[in-house]
């Protein structure tokens, strides 16, 4: 049985022009210990789904069809007070921008102890002493738990956060965004602390983020988003080698490298579809360079095309050609300008 | 032939903190911090010079210096052969028609009050040039410049109505409608989506080339640079440490922070396992800069010397400029 | 290619409608209070040629005298005063007092300080701790007191109760435009306007002004309200203009012929004008709030 999985999942925000779609008839699953990239675009729905799991929607956000199972049962379901036991116990989360997590006015160990006690009955020398493991784990050194968070630079302060994640053994993690507001170095540092904690520990994680390079370093497979849709899921070598959506061509060439070859950079013109009232059809067809009629009117199913590997797109078995054409600049060159 | 629009000489800028009014009656003196320290540089015309660097480097504060919304502290700003660094009232005026800059917040630079024909316009009002109709002409055409088609259909309309690439679009609009010899791009992409970004940096760049202005690029995402740059410039604790061509500095880096920097840069692709570089401590404060070679106690081939003395720039091996004693 | 030229200022107006339109959507109590306000505005307007009776002329019957009897009554809708003024003429009429007051008033009120909440907020330094101290002074001092102290320097009349009004509320708004002023201050369209070549001037009333608009029409929606009850008290001293009626004078009448504990339906309907105008005000003003504070939106 999988650790998480996730079936039909629809997920609606009612707003003043209507409702939004914000996830559409998502399905996908992870296993225990192993680590699942949620690539997407501002607007795609990973945060969402995050949020979700979480039972952290925002008032106007309802989950209006599907399951999320997590170890079998169906947290949809269950109350809030069921909610929040699981929640840290057995899920944590690493929201975006999570350094304004921490409580200014509170000593950062304290807010670990009191994290870990407002869900376990235990005594404050047993909290101390699991938090001194955790801060070893993410590489802070213990005297530093007397500080107050605005003492932490911001690698600190995220890797206090992910200790905060982990003072209650969770099994699964969701970390989202977690790098996106460092810098270069500091960045590569948290990778690869995240990377080391991942060996080490057996916890699953599901890393939300728009970065697919940082996907790419951490990441056993990968789950590519759009417009609240899942385009292609698969393990990330086969994404990043064998990609069959033309979504994840184009994402792929938007993301220049600093190592081998000086690639052509190729942006995907116009932009995403609202999702009050969806258009018909697969919802990246608007800015698809190898759109059909059908793919107007239609929306692509998840298939398998390959070994563990899913696409939504119609043209599947052009793929070969696909890859070829998508190389090249002038076949992304649209009109309606982004 | 190789045209010099901007050559910056030993430019610094210090902000001084002032620790209260009574300080000084405690003998507290104000914190100085060095947010450029010595910076030196030249851009010729249809060329990009790339910043790049983390935090707190001084890029960005370089960039604004360079359009003159902070008066330099020491050091030249030489535009077009004249010295603009100590320019006010009317002559600054006439330099900003020249000189313009794109900001890093699609959301935030453009004025929520005004219509996009409103905010390109601003400068021709402002700067008295031409008539009703001339003015009418020059924003169509910078709305045409910068990919926004038709132009008239975004006349009238409002920032909010605008997808972040659009408003960036705005923006640059803005920057060029007086035509300026020079433009600074402060992180013009970091908050635009993934697939939009190349677009925006490809027009930045023809638009350097087409209009013939030296620009200059701002990035904390090294990524970038290699596509748009032609030379770079890494800089850290507002000192520049290497100086040259962006191919040459991006693949085989000299200096031991640019080695890093690029070191620890994720790849998209999984089966490239680069070696990481693991510098000691964090960036010091730029209150507190180390003495001798600032980069020196978190360098991984620090030597006394590098304790000692401060390195300038030295042309090495790459044919790239580096200010380290410890590399050839 | 013929082109229609670009009229900037119908799109600017046109956006400007729909934008106030949006601010009221929803917001019934808003709305209601929009209507009332509106009505009395009309009263103000047409009030004393609709009225039945002369406010100032005494009900006298065949010999001269005043009726006995006060009350409401069919010909006397909200009765007689004690000097045999129809009430309900005196209260329709008294209108134009409180919206003029009101309306004048409020919109100074917020001029002056939002003039000076700009100045200080942009220009710091000296001038921001200079007007920032008048401010605070500003604070300190007494309404009523000060008020009947000016009343009695500057004689009877509305123009100087407007002045005095003005005079003892602009510091409200200053302190409130001013940390709006710092705020947009760091907006990176200012710096880009700067780069631009923006004079301070056109900085301060093109970019920022307009962009304080809500939290200005919010105050003079409250200003409103606060001068409606300044001039009401005013008048309720005793300094009211007496060339005019107003409701604070009608019930200052009540109280100097003690009257108000049987009189209830001469101080009532002046004493119900006064809460329901101010009420309305603030109502309009909850609307901009919810504009200026976006916290507050329930989505």
């Amino acid at each position: 049985m999988s650790l998480l999985e996730i079936k039909n999942l629809k997920i609606h925000y009612r707003t003043k022009n209507g409702v939004a779609e914000a996830v559409d008839d998502v399905t996908f699953s992870v296993e225990s210990g192993n680590t699942l990239g949620l690539v997407g675009e501002s607007g795609c729905g990973k945060t969402t789904i995050a949020k979700a799991i979480m039972r952290l929607l925002p008032p106007n956000g309802r989950i209006a069809e599907g399951k999320i199972l997590f170890k079998g049962r169906n947290l949809v379901d269950l109350s809030m007070n069921e909610v929040r036991k699981y929640r840290w116990e057995e899920i944590a989360m690493i929201s975006q921008s999570a350094m304004n997590a921490l409580n200014p006015v509170a000593r950062v160990g304290n807010q670990l102890i009191e994290a870990m006690q407002a869900h376990r009955q235990v005594s404050r020398e047993e909290a101390g002493r699991r938090m001194a493991e955790v801060f070893e784990l993410v590489g802070l050194s213990i005297e530093r738990a007397k500080d107050y968070p605005h003492q932490f630079s911001g690698g600190m302060k995220q890797r206090a956060v992910i200790a905060m994640a982990l003072m209650l053994e969770p099994e699964l993690i969701i970390a989202d965004e977690p790098t996106t507001a460092l810098d270069v170095l500091v960045q590569a540092q948290i990778i690869l602390k995240i990377k080391e904690l991942l060996s080490k520990l057996s916890t699953a994680m599901i890393l939300i983020t728009h970065d697919i390079a940082v996907v790419a370093e951490t990441c056993e497979r990968m789950l590519v988003m759009y417009a609240g849709k899942v385009m292609e899921h698969a393990k990330t070598d086969d994404i990043f080698y064998n990609p069959y959506n033309p979504y994840t061509l184009g994402l792929q060439n938007a993301f220049p490298s600093v190592k081998g070859e000086r690639r052509e950079l190729i942006s995907i013109s116009g932009f995403p579809p609202q999702l009050i009232n969806p258009p018909p059809g697969c919802r990246f067809s608007k800015r698809c360079p190898f759109v059909l009629p059908i793919c107007r009117e239609q929306e692509p199913i998840l298939e398998e095309v390959g070994p563990e590997h899913f696409s939504a797109c119609h043209r599947s078995a052009d793929v070969e050609e696909i890859r070829v054409k998508s190389k090249e600049e002038k076949t992304w060159e649209k009109e309606k300008v982004a | 032939m190789p045209n010099t629009v901007i050559h910056v000489e030993n430019l610094k800028k210090y902000f001084a903190i002032s620790k209260g009014p009574f300080s000084k009656l405690f003998g507290l003196s104000d914190e100085i911090v060095k947010a450029v320290d010595n910076v030196s540089f030249s851009v010729d015309s249809g060329k990009i010079l790339g910043f790049a660097g983390e935090s707190g480097c001084g890029k960005t504060t370089t960039g604004m210096l360079c359009v003159r919304l902070y008066r330099p502290t020491e050091g030249n700003i030489l535009f077009e052969g004249r010295d603009i660094s100590t320019y006010e009232g009317s002559e600054l005026l006439r330099f900003r028609s020249a000189a313009q800059m794109i900001f890093q917040d699609p959301y935030e630079s453009l004025n929520p009050r005004f219509t996009v024909f409103r905010t390109v316009c601003e400068p021709l009002e402002i700067h008295g040039i031409g008539n009703r109709t001339e003015r009418e002409e020059k924003v169509h055409t910078a709305l045409k410049r910068a990919e926004l088609r038709p132009p008239e259909q975004f006349f009238a309309m409002y920032p909010h109505q605008l997808s972040g690439g659009q408003r960036q679009r705005v923006s640059i609009a803005r920057a060029i409608v007086m035509e300026p010899k020079f433009l600074v791009a402060d992180e013009p992409v970091s908050m635009l989506d993934v697939s939009i970004r190349a677009g925006v940096l490809k027009l930045f760049k023809r638009l350097t080339v087409s209009m013939e202005m030296a620009g200059v690029f701002i990035s904390h995402d090294l990524s970038f640079l290699r596509h748009i740059c032609d030379q770079t410039a890494i800089m850290y604790l507002g000192r520049i440490i290497e100086i040259g061509d962006t191919e040459t500095i991006i693949t085989t880096p000299t200096h031991p922070y640019a080695r890093a920097l690029l070191a620890g840069v994720s790849v998209p692709d999984p089966r490239v396992k680069g070696e990481r570089i693991v510098l000691k401590g964090e960036v010091p404060s730029a209150k507190n800069i180390p003495p001798g070679c600032r980069f020196h106690p978190r360098c991984y081939l620090a030597q006394d010397r590098c304790r000692r003395d401060d390195p300038v720039l030295e042309k090495k091996a790459s044919g790239a400029e580096v200010a380290c004693y410890m590399v050839d | 290619m013929a082109k229609k030229e670009f009229s900037e200022r119908a799109v600017v107006f046109r956006h400007f409608l729909r934008e106030q339109r949006e601010v009221f959507r929803g917001e019934m109590l808003s709305v209601v209070g929009l209507i009332i306000v509106g009505i009395f505005v009309v009263l103000a307007i047409i009030g004393p040629h609709i009225v039945p009776y002369d406010p100032n002329e005494a009900i006298v019957d065949q010999w001269g005298l005043i009726p006995e009897d006060k009350t409401p009554s069919k010909e006397h809708w909200f009765g007689l005063t004690r000097f045999g003024h129809d009430v309900f003429s005196q209260t329709i009429v008294s209108s134009r007092t409180a919206v003029v007051v009101g309306l004048i008033s409020a919109v100074m009120v917020v001029f002056v300080g939002a003039t000076l909440g700009l100045l200080a907020g942009y220009y710091g330094g000296w001038l921001d701790e200079l007007i920032m101290r008048i401010t605070d002074i500003a604070y300190g001092i007494p309404f009523l007191p000060m008020a009947i102290v000016l009343m009695t320097l500057l004689g009877r009349g509305i123009s100087n109760v407007i002045i005095v009004v003005v005079a003892l509320f602009w510091r409200s708004t200053t302190r409130v435009i001013r940390a709006q002023v710092l705020t947009i201050k760091e907006r990176p369209f200012i710096q880009a306007a700067r780069v631009v070549g923006a004079s301070d001037f056109r900085i301060i009333y093109r970019h920022i002004a307009p962009n304080v608009l809500p939290m200005v029409f919010l105050y003079v929606a409250l200003a409103v309200g606060w001068a409606v009850i300044a001039e009401a008290s005013i008048s309720f001293l005793g300094f009211s203009d007496p060339d005019s009626i107003s409701w604070g004078q009608m019930i200052h009448f009540v109280f100097a012929a003690q009257m108000f504990r049987q009189a209830w339906w001469w101080f009532l309907p002046p004493g119900l004008c006064i809460v329901l105008l101010v009420m309305s005000a603030f109502w309009i003003g909850l609307a901009y709030e919810k504009v200026v504070n976006p916290r507050l939106k329930i989505e």
